[in-house]
């Protein structure tokens, strides 16, 4: 075998990074005039539309996922290439750290905007609204502890954690038989096992963003971690996929547009509108589509990205560099900026143009003042992600 | 300068059934000690208490200068102990175990262990739960060995080996013996493996020091005499530690052998038949019988 | 003899070889425990009520098999004598293992009752059950602490299990006593959590009684003259 000695970089995987993390922001920005999310949504506007409905929720399915794919990837990666001990050290200072030192930060800053909000915003969203309701009960209720969008991180942990347990106990012998399933067969054997998690869940499903890691997010997300890990640890994997790509693509659309067309028109928890989700056979019908269109996407997503997306771009690279960053810090940014929008007179389109160019602008100036001079680089920015240097052989001929 | 090796110097200890009494033993420097005794003859206790393991009711323990018990940490980095009933992690492969073993001991030498793992045709990775009870030995007998330790103690480390395993342990620590210059105190029941190895053999029986001498002496000053005798009174000869009499026949065994031996026997009136050299187990048998 | 504090580099390495060795029962743990945690996150009386269940069988199979996969069965599997052949006194072994099974032990022990903690506090369930809650997780820590040392002292798998047994046994004494107690019980449905001197004395008990234990289990093996 001819193992080559030169570092390559797989560009894909920065630049589809840089676009997940802008899908991220487009979709949370593309909440606040969801229809369906207006009821639920703290930066719902009084005005709203569809199409972002469809945005958000076609995204939704296939934009984390790829994220828990690409950690599974380099997790692997990591592993092989410096060691179990330095990949848990890298782990706790890049994942764990951040989590610990963001969320209180966080945290505080969101209540901030939110009473900020309460006290500025003229035309509030159905949720300010609630919120100050709830403010002149006697005992104000106290808000659930929450790990807010780090909860990605959070559950990430829980990935290294397990992926040392079923390291441990098993060895490699179940991954290398999975991966020796026949492509088809490893899809469907995913879908299936996900369609009881997601069950016990609400539709579309929801941000497992509790303090407590839940077991259907494990399960869901942890598929797709295992595939990621899976697909670095046997090169070839990706590779069986490949052909059949335009058909998944047809596939992914078509178990959306009809999951889409079943959704109901307000996704308000239960627990607040009883009756308003879909129940029994329906919920089952729906979560096989929702399971079946987050799988064939977020692997089209990939094998897309590998063919179209393998260039080096100085965008991208930038927006790749910055991406752990804006991820951290958008939200609040993003619900501060909305909220202020809210009183505007302004055209829909146009808010949600200017929340997320603001909120990456924002984001980015934030990260040369506060990140990229200082020891918080060392979190934020790896040294060089997506490279490869003594990986394996397979990965080499393909890149 | 000390001399020795390790010294015990009037060591006992008592249990219900059990007593070592009053026990001196010691080897000098780069010497081979052979422990012989039946089962329970305290050998395994001798070698727990030099080992640290156990604290004798009195006396005094030294082994490479230092005191034991008090100093056996600084001793057990310079003594390598192996004994029968020592067993390996089931679950771990003799890697594991090499690399642990490395972890503690400077001194841990691994071009050695490669060589010995060669010579004992024992496989790095392979789990201890899958080898046998003469692989494991040599696995044990490897682990010590390779930190070149200069006293190494070895409680019967061919007990419950199969012939030919015990062979080429015994072999193979022959080999070893001369390759390196360290103390070496090693027990057995069995008198033969003690035979090829030693240079000082110890008998030792219901906790007593029976002798210690070296091993050409046994060799030299023991003898067994057939005899014919024509009195019938049991007759008295100097020198002999025991007269076995059937009819007219009488087998005298002596531990002062000399060429004039056989004349002073004619001179009691044991008309010698046969002469014979004794084999180190007839020694120690004769040895015990004697004590007892 | 030597005093076990200078020593610490093979008290370290004997730790962690115990660690080593205890790796794929930890990751079995490790898998039961996110699974326990999860099922107690999903906040219903119903999963609350099977996790809690789950995490006490969970803290007793975890210390009964610590105290025997590492202390009993190292006699058993005559794994002793290796470990004694190296620069170790019978006092560092045995500091060292007290070491790793409090650590194996203690660790899930805290996040268990932590998260059980977390779940009461951040849901609707009454406050007021977290007096009792942690006064049998402690009690479970102390019965814990009794077989380890019997363990130690004895290293004999039947007296080991004997105190498990006895042990576990009196907790269901210990849980009915606690709930008949009317210091106890009557605060149970209170919103917020309410120690009294009874359940403080309890509490306080306990924790001497496991810390007593504990020493005396060092002192009796440091009077011990013959290890093997």
């Amino acid at each position: 075998m001819n193992v080559v000695q030169r570092s390559v970089r797989l560009h894909y995987l920065d630049n589809l990074r840089a676009f997940a993390m802008l899908a991220g922001i487009f979709f949370h920005a593309a909440l606040a005039y969801s229809p369906m999310m207006h009821n639920v949504w703290p930066t719902a506007d009084a005005a709203n539309h569809w199409g972002f409905d469809v945005f958000a929720w076609s995204s939704h399915l296939f934009r984390m996922p790829v994220f828990f794919m690409m950690a599974g990837f380099f997790a692997a990666l990591l592993m092989q290439k410096r060691g179990g001990l330095a990949f848990s050290k890298n782990r706790l200072l890049r994942i764990a750290l951040p989590l610990v030192l963001f969320l209180p930060i966080l945290s505080v800053i969101t209540m901030w905007i939110i009473g900020d909000a309460l006290a500025h915003v003229t035309h509030k969203s159905p949720f300010l609204g609630f919120v100050q309701m709830m403010m002149t009960m006697p005992e104000p209720p106290q808000p659930p502890l929450s790990t807010m969008h780090l909860w990605f991180l959070y559950h990430l942990l829980f990935f290294y954690v397990l992926t040392y347990v079923l390291k441990t106990l098993l060895g490699h012998k179940v991954l290398d038989w999975l991966t020796e399933l026949k492509p088809l067969t490893l899809l469907l054997a995913m879908i299936i096992s996900m369609v009881p998690a997601l069950y016990m869940v609400s539709l579309p499903f929801p941000a497992p963003e509790w303090i407590f890691p839940a077991l259907w997010a494990l399960w869901f997300y942890g598929l797709f971690f295992a595939l990621g890990y899976g697909f670095f640890s046997h090169a070839k994997l990706i590779l069986q996929f490949d052909p059949y790509r335009h058909y998944w693509l047809i596939l992914g659309v078509l178990s959306f547009a009809a999951f889409y067309a079943l959704l109901p028109e307000s996704l308000i928890p239960e627990e607040y509108a009883p009756g308003t989700q879909p129940v029994g056979w329906l919920k089952l019908g729906m979560t096989a589509l929702e399971a079946t269109a987050s799988v064939v996407l977020t692997l089209c997503t990939v094998l897309y990205a590998k063919r179209l997306l393998n260039f080096s771009s100085m965008v991208l690279r930038y927006i790749s560099r910055v991406s752990y960053w804006v991820y951290i810090v958008h939200l609040p940014l993003l619900f501060w900026i909305q909220f202020h929008l809210l009183d505007l007179d302004w055209h829909i389109g146009f808010k949600f143009i200017v929340g997320t160019a603001a909120t990456l602008l924002l984001s980015c100036l934030s990260f040369h003042l506060l990140v990229s001079w200082t020891s918080l680089s060392r979190l934020f920015v790896g040294n060089s992600s997506v490279k490869l240097s003594q990986a394996k052989p397979a990965i080499q001929q393909d890149v | 300068m000390q001399q020795f090796a390790f010294e015990m110097q009037d060591v006992s200890i008592r249990y219900p059934h059990f007593t070592l009494d009053n026990l001196n033993l010691s080897l000098p420097k780069g010497q081979v000690m052979g422990l012989v005794g039946v089962n329970g003859a305290g050998k395994s206790t001798t070698i727990r208490i030099l080992m640290g393991l156990i604290k004798p009711d009195s006396g005094q323990v030294k082994a490479l200068g230092y005191d034991l018990p008090k100093q056996q940490v600084a001793a057990k980095y310079e003594i390598g102990f192996a004994s029968d009933d020592m067993r390996l992690y089931k679950t771990q492969t003799l890697q594991w175990h090499m690399d642990f073993i490395r972890s503690i001991y400077p001194a841990f030498d691994t071009a050695y262990a490669a060589d010995l793992l060669k010579r004992f045709d024992l496989l790095a990775e392979q789990k201890i739960k899958g080898l046998s009870h003469g692989q494991r030995v040599k696995a044990c007998l490897l682990l010590v060995l390779a930190r070149r330790p200069k006293l190494l103690v070895l409680d019967e480390p061919t007990t419950g080996l199969d012939p030919v395993a015990r062979e080429e342990v015994i072999s193979e620590l022959a080999d070893i013996l001369l390759d390196d210059e360290r103390s070496v105190l090693f027990s057995s029941h069995n008198t033969h493996d003690i035979e090829k190895l030693s240079d000082h053999i110890a008998f030792l029986d219901r906790g007593k020091l029976l002798t210690l001498q070296d091993k050409e002496s046994y060799l030299e000053s023991w003898g067994r005499f057939r005899c014919q005798v024509t009195m019938d009174n049991s007759a008295h000869v100097a020198g002999a530690v025991s007269i076995k009499r059937k009819g007219q026949i009488a087998e005298v065994i002596t531990d002062q052998w000399t060429q004039d031996y056989a004349t002073q026997l004619q001179a009691a009136g044991f008309h010698v038949l046969e002469q014979h050299r004794m084999s180190l187990e007839e020694i120690f048998v004769a040895n015990v019988k004697r004590s007892r | 003899m030597t005093t076990a504090l200078t020593n610490l580099q093979m008290i370290k390495r004997l730790v962690i070889k115990d660690w080593e060795l205890a790796k794929k029962t930890i990751a079995a743990y490790m898998i039961a425990g996110i699974f326990t945690v999860g099922l107690m996150g999903m906040a219903t009386t119903y999963t609350f009520n099977i996790g809690a269940i789950l995490m006490i069988t969970l803290l007793i199979v975890i210390g009964a098999r610590s105290a025997i996969e590492l202390v009993v069965n190292e006699k058993k599997d005559q794994t002793l004598p290796f470990i004694l052949s190296l620069p170790v006194t019978v006092q560092d072994y045995a500091l060292a293992k007290l070491l790793s099974n409090l650590v194996l032990y203690f660790v899930p022990w805290f996040i268990l009752l932590v998260s059980m903690l977390v779940v009461i506090v951040s849901t609707p369930i009454y406050n007021g059950v977290i007096p009792l809650v942690v006064l049998v997780s402690m009690y479970i820590l102390m019965a814990y602490c009794f077989y380890l040392g019997t363990a130690l002292l004895s290293y004999s798998e039947g007296y080991t299990v004997a105190v498990m047994i006895v042990t576990n046994l009196l907790l269901n004494g210990f849980i009915i006593g606690l709930m008949w107690m009317p210091q106890i019980n009557q605060t149970m449905e209170a919103a917020s959590a309410s120690w009294n001197p009874t359940s403080l004395l309890i509490l306080a008990a306990l924790i001497a009684i496991s810390l007593a234990a504990l020493l005396l289990t060092a002192y009796l093996q440091k009077r011990k003259t013959s290890f093997l």
